[in-house]
């Protein structure tokens, strides 16, 4: 399988606080990554630097064979506030239809339809000239979602996107992002606090350590592709998997645990 | 060399370009008409005694007028924010007289009231008073609601509540007021001086225009500026230092 | 009940009551009644003065100064917001030549004014472009430092280089705060279009004003205030219509949000 992502030795700092620290991975196209990891140990960080929106400071991070420098074609990163992410002065379909932006070549009509083909796929249908903020806070991620998926990017980064959206809604939206994954053979890298949403939605589950952070710990989750609120939750290799993850975040919190050592 | 100093070099560059710009065309044009920054510097030496004297004048009415509407119009606003029925009603009464012009107030304030101090210091209120107000209202109307709970649960008298709750948790937004209406009544005042002319920097700059001394006409527009600037400082340091719990950094939460 | 309705009607009372309490007062003759006319008097100054002393052609000249300055202004301080955005040296030093000119009051560059430009429209449009560009100007570069973060990132990741995210995203996000900065110039406008005219002492209003008070014409005084001051409710309709135009997405969002 093609590499899309892939990070060696990578240091950040923050002025003299370092953040991340050696870390290194590699993602496949077509995969579900979810990375994980105890609040504060620099998830969104390390999103920002994988999206090229903030610079490393040592190693070697590429995406697709190419180094990271600037935000990439072929990248797209949904952001946790959707309310500031979103622009207001834009109605929904013009959101998303600025997605397209990177699809160099694409005609307006093209663009509009391809907006509103998206619009229709994460069921809002007829919010096209609505504006976000019209919207409830679910919905409008879902219009976010779709201008992540306008440009038909090889890799959608999406940042605690569910953070902000209350419970019920996140159980629909973790199913509409899994459905839609599958339908536009999205590669997809999720970051999550939520330790469930990280199993329930990905094939690999990639533990942060705290910081200076980097990756502690993989771990493969081996459930069917059609994911189910109820049965895949029951499921002995999601409890397997989940167990796994909590115990070593929970086990990181104590003094005198030293990374990678499981 | 530090950030700082980085900085103050790079914001110098602008001005210092144009002032060089302009003795560059006034020693080439060479007419009094036209006075070079360097002429100008000197004239405000020249004239320094004078323009001092009659900007003792205008400051004094514009303080005066500043009092005035200070102490009318901060506990009015207070009184109508509290008392939204009454300060309802009042509002388009108040948006309307807002919207005249203090300039238009003067020539009917000069027939009540001639020329002399106390005309121009009720201008000086009157546009002074317009911004106090209208913040103190609106100050009062957005006290946080869970302040005036704990006036209500301390069981506080409606007089008490707005001496202890209202006016310092309104304070921060009539300071606001308090800076537009401060350089309203600078403004207000110089501009009454050259309509209702007895005395003040108003005077000096029309006395000025009618000798042709446009050099020192320009110094003591400069004065003008320099005193505007000074105060406005000072206000804001004295702003920062006494709302000091209003300006605190937010939480890096 | 009845509060509810008074809130409703507060416009029409307010001004019913101004007027009420204004020719009560008049009647009763409680200050000299040479000094406080009667509400009629100053309806039939109105009507003489369009009759005979061109008012309408004299209020026409005032508003078309103060509105053309407005959008003058209003232009050239978004223009400079944008200078200053773009360049760091002329934002520092600009911001040094605002703060020097800031202070100063129309009234008083009026006299080396029109030494240098006469009596006509280039002193008005130079009088009022120097006063009311500031609340525009200062606005625009507060609101196009303080572009969010979010937008921000959200603007590079979808490929805009620095250049587009400065019109397509900074610029739009801005203009909700710049429009502040314009409902405030205009006010600024009218007076410095009226203090002009006063100064100047040709046309318009404010020559007007001074002119019928010197003539002890207390009524005439009275009506041309009344129309300054509708003048300048007109002047900040008008803007509030361009407000609605540019920036209604954000008016209509914060009440959503309330």
């Amino acid at each position: 399988m093609e590499i899309i992502l892939a990070a060696r030795h990578v240091s950040k700092s923050y002025g003299a606080a370092p953040i991340i620290r050696g870390l290194g991975f590699t993602f496949h196209a077509g995969e579900f990554v979810s990375l994980v990891g105890p609040s504060g140990c620099g998830k969104t960080t390390l999103l920002m630097c994988l999206a090229g929106l903030l610079p490393i400071d040592a190693g070697v991070l590429t995406f697709q064979g190419k180094p990271v420098v600037g935000v990439p074609d072929g990248m797209a990163v949904v952001f946790q506030d959707y309310s500031r992410s979103l622009f207001p002065w834009k109605t929904n379909l013009e959101n998303v239809r600025f997605g397209t932006r990177r699809s160099t070549g694409l005609s307006r009509a093209n663009a509009t339809e391809r907006a509103r083909a998206l619009i229709d796929a994460v069921g809002l249908s007829g919010y096209e000239d609505h504006y976000p903020w019209q919207l409830s806070g679910g919905m409008q991620q879902r219009i976010a979602i779709a201008r992540g998926l306008a440009s038909q990017s090889r890799l959608l980064l999406l940042d605690e996107p569910l953070a902000a959206v209350d419970a019920q809604t996140r159980a629909d939206l973790q199913d509409l992002l899994l459905s839609l994954a599958q339908r536009f053979n999205q590669t997809c890298l999720l970051v999550t606090h939520d330790v469930d949403e990280a199993v329930y939605m990905a094939d690999r589950v990639l533990v942060l350590a705290p910081r200076p952070t980097q990756i502690d710990m993989e771990v493969r989750v081996e459930l069917r592709k059609a994911r189910d609120q109820i049965s895949s939750r029951e499921e002995p290799e999601f409890l397997r998997a989940r167990h796994e993850i909590l115990s070593r975040i929970r086990a990181m919190r104590k003094p005198g645990v030293t990374i990678g050592d499981h | 060399m530090t950030r700082q100093w980085q900085n103050r070099l790079t914001a110098a560059i602008l001005p210092v370009g144009i002032l060089l710009t302009w003795q560059g065309i006034a020693m080439l044009n060479a007419t009094p008409l036209f006075p070079s920054p360097v002429r100008v510097a000197g004239d405000a030496i020249r004239y320094a005694p004078e323009i001092l004297s009659e900007l003792r004048h205008t400051l004094f009415r514009a303080t005066l007028g500043l009092a005035l509407a200070m102490a009318t119009m901060i506990p009015f606003g207070i009184f109508l924010g509290r008392f939204r029925v009454i300060g309802a009603v009042m509002e388009p009464v108040i948006d309307m007289i807002a919207t005249l012009p203090p300039p238009a107030m003067i020539p009917i304030v000069m027939l009540f009231a001639g020329t002399g101090d106390w005309a121009k210091i009720v201008v000086i209120a009157y546009a002074a008073g317009v911004p106090l107000l209208i913040n103190a209202v609106e100050a009062t109307r957005t006290v946080h609601p869970m302040l005036n709970r704990v006036g209500r649960s301390l069981r506080m008298g409606r007089l008490d509540a707005m001496l202890h709750i209202d006016l310092p948790a309104s304070l921060p937004m009539i300071a606001t007021g308090l800076r537009l209406a401060i350089s309203a009544s600078l403004l207000v005042s110089v501009t009454s001086e050259m309509l209702l002319a007895t005395n003040g920097i108003g005077v000096f700059l029309q006395k000025r225009q009618e000798l042709f001394q446009i050099s020192a006409g320009l110094a003591g527009i400069a004065a003008i500026s320099v005193m505007g600037v000074l105060i406005n400082n000072l206000f804001l340091r004295l702003e920062r230092r006494l709302l000091f719990w209003h300006y605190r950094p937010e939480d890096p939460s | 009940m009845i509060i509810n309705l008074i809130l409703k009607l507060r416009l029409i009372i307010g001004l019913l009551i101004l007027m009420t309490v204004w020719q009560a007062v008049a009647l009763a003759e409680l200050v000299n009644p040479k000094y406080f006319p009667r509400i009629d008097a100053i309806v039939v100054a109105f009507r003489d003065m369009i009759a005979e002393d061109n008012l309408l052609e004299a209020a026409q000249l005032t508003f078309s100064r103060a509105f053309m300055g407005l959008i003058g202004a209003s232009a050239l301080g978004i223009g400079l917001a944008i200078l200053s955005e773009v360049l760091p040296w002329f934002r520092l030093g600009f911001r040094v030549i605002a703060n020097v000119l800031l202070p100063i009051p129309p009234a008083a560059l009026v006299p080396m004014a029109i030494f240098m430009l006469g009596l006509g429209p280039e002193l008005y449009a130079f009088i009022i472009l120097m006063v009311a560009v500031w609340p525009p100007f200062l606005n625009g570069v507060a609101a196009l430092h303080g572009t969010n973060d979010v937008q921000l990132r959200t603007a590079r990741m979808l490929g805009c280089t620095d250049w587009q995210t400065l019109w397509q995203v900074r610029l739009p996000a801005a203009m909700p705060e710049i429009f502040a900065g314009i409902r405030y110039a205009a006010t600024i406008c009218l007076i410095a279009a009226i203090v002009c005219e006063m100064l100047a002492g040709r046309d318009g209003l404010g020559f007007m004003l001074f002119k019928k008070a010197f003539g002890q014409r207390i009524p005439d005084v009275f009506a041309l205030m009344f129309l300054c001051a509708l003048m300048g409710a007109v002047l900040n309709g008008a803007t509030n219509f361009a407000r609605h135009w540019v920036t209604g997405w954000n008016l209509k969002m914060q009440e959503v949000a309330r």
